[in-house]
């Protein structure tokens, strides 16, 4: 339990200091570089610089985070994406009402958001044994065939994508998710890259070097892949052995 | 002091380091996983692959919303760390160790936030020199085609996403 705490805390005080720096970067953009969240921005401002909003609005999505947590293991995005900066963020404006001087200011945002992230993160790791095992089990039960079912349903979406966007997304998308599916058993790898390369070579043609990069790193990429998931030697296998059903 | 520090936070390559921090931070959230069963930033389908060390299946999930995430960065001058940090270091750079044959980075605290560490510091240096190249070069393309399919994806399968 203790290891769990001081693990917690200092994982969480790692990404709510990032995200606290990140988060208010993001309001100088795109002349500072800066690491958050479209969605982020856009609550940050609708609360409009009023304590009260920042806080609850964190805390009704760290309590969502807080039952994922229990329930499967993970806690979704929203962690880092809403509740630690809305909370830094209220937590800031508490004492000091003028936005320039607290949200908008990287170092103090980075350091509440330190704080917020080990408090949080702690809190909602060392309550996972209120729940009993049955619960969690039951749930895991009905959720691997369903990821299962994502799958298929993954590959299907970007196969129709691939198809619809054009001939070159739809040749390089065949080619090489057949590639990936036979040879790792998954199609959505190959299929995503043949849609980047073919909406590349598209846009800016065969002999353009960015073009001619991405297909160097394909065949570079899935001929290794092949050869380490011994693709080649399996698929002579199988030919020679179908070769022999048909009695030569 | 305040004036001086903030100017600081606000430097170039300081983004470089909040990349490397919040890499380190996100790459260990497997390790506690691995450990005690919680505090992954995943979907619910990645954690299932975690816990049966299927790295394939969780690579493949996590590659398509990284890769454009990556390629939308230093163009719009904010990385959604969504899709560029919690799924493209936390599932996509984890099943990569795993693939790799280092799993035993992933069982040792420590050795987690180094590497997590200099994965972040790696991407956020090349995401800054692809910004300080752009305005010579061109950009690859087909990211909103990759937008579109998560969108649809998550329509499809929203309790679950």
């Amino acid at each position: 339990m203790i290891g769990l705490l001081v693990k917690s805390i200092i994982v969480g005080a790692l990404c709510g200091f990032a995200v606290g720096a990140g988060a208010a970067r993001m309001f100088f953009a795109p002349k500072v570089m800066a690491a958050g969240a479209f969605r982020t921005i856009g609550e940050l401002n609708a609360c409009m610089g009023d304590p009260v909003s920042h806080i609850s609005f964190g805390l009704s999505y760290m309590l969502n985070s807080w039952a994922n947590n229990i329930a499967y293991g993970g806690m979704q995005q929203d962690f880092l994406h809403r509740t630690v900066p809305n909370i830094s963020a209220g937590l800031l404006l508490l004492k000091n009402k003028k936005v320039e001087e607290t949200l908008y200011d990287p170092f103090k945002m980075a350091v509440m958001g330190g704080i917020v992230g080990a408090v949080c993160y702690a809190l909602m790791n060392c309550t996972g044994s209120l729940v009993p095992s049955f619960v969690t089990d039951k749930m895991m039960e009905v959720f691997t065939p369903a990821a299962d079912y994502l799958l298929i349903v993954m590959q299907i979406l970007y196969l129709i994508a691939c198809l619809d966007n054009g001939k070159h997304t739809g040749i390089w998308g065949l080619i090489l998710g057949s590639i990936s599916y036979l040879a790792t058993g998954n199609a959505c790898a190959g299929l995503i890259l043949g849609i980047l390369t073919g909406k590349t070579i598209e846009d800016h043609g065969y002999k353009n070097k960015v073009s001619i990069t991405f297909i160097v790193l394909m065949v570079v990429i899935w001929g290794y892949i092949c050869y380490a998931r011994g693709f080649v030697g399996n698929a002579i296998t199988a030919f020679s052995q179908l070769s022999q059903l048909f009695g030569q | 002091m305040g004036k001086k520090l903030k100017d600081l936070f606000m430097q170039d390559w300081f983004f470089i380091v909040i990349m490397a921090i919040l890499g380190a931070g996100v790459y260990t959230t497997t390790n506690m996983y691995l450990t005690y069963g919680v505090g992954t930033f995943n979907m619910v389908t990645s954690n299932i692959y975690l816990s049966e060390r299927d790295w394939i299946t969780m690579g493949s999930m996590g590659i398509g919303i990284y890769l454009a995430r990556i390629m939308e960065g230093p163009m719009v001058g904010l990385i959604d760390i969504g899709g560029g940090v919690m799924v493209g270091i936390g599932t996509f750079l984890v099943a990569m160790t795993g693939m790799l044959g280092f799993e035993f980075i992933l069982d040792n605290f420590y050795l987690s936030l180094l590497v997590g560490g200099i994965l972040g510091l790696i991407q956020g240096s090349a995401i800054m020199l692809i910004r300080k190249l752009i305005p010579a070069g061109i950009t690859a393309s087909g990211s909103d085609i990759m937008m579109g399919v998560g969108h649809q994806m998550s329509a499809y399968c929203c309790p679950a996403n």
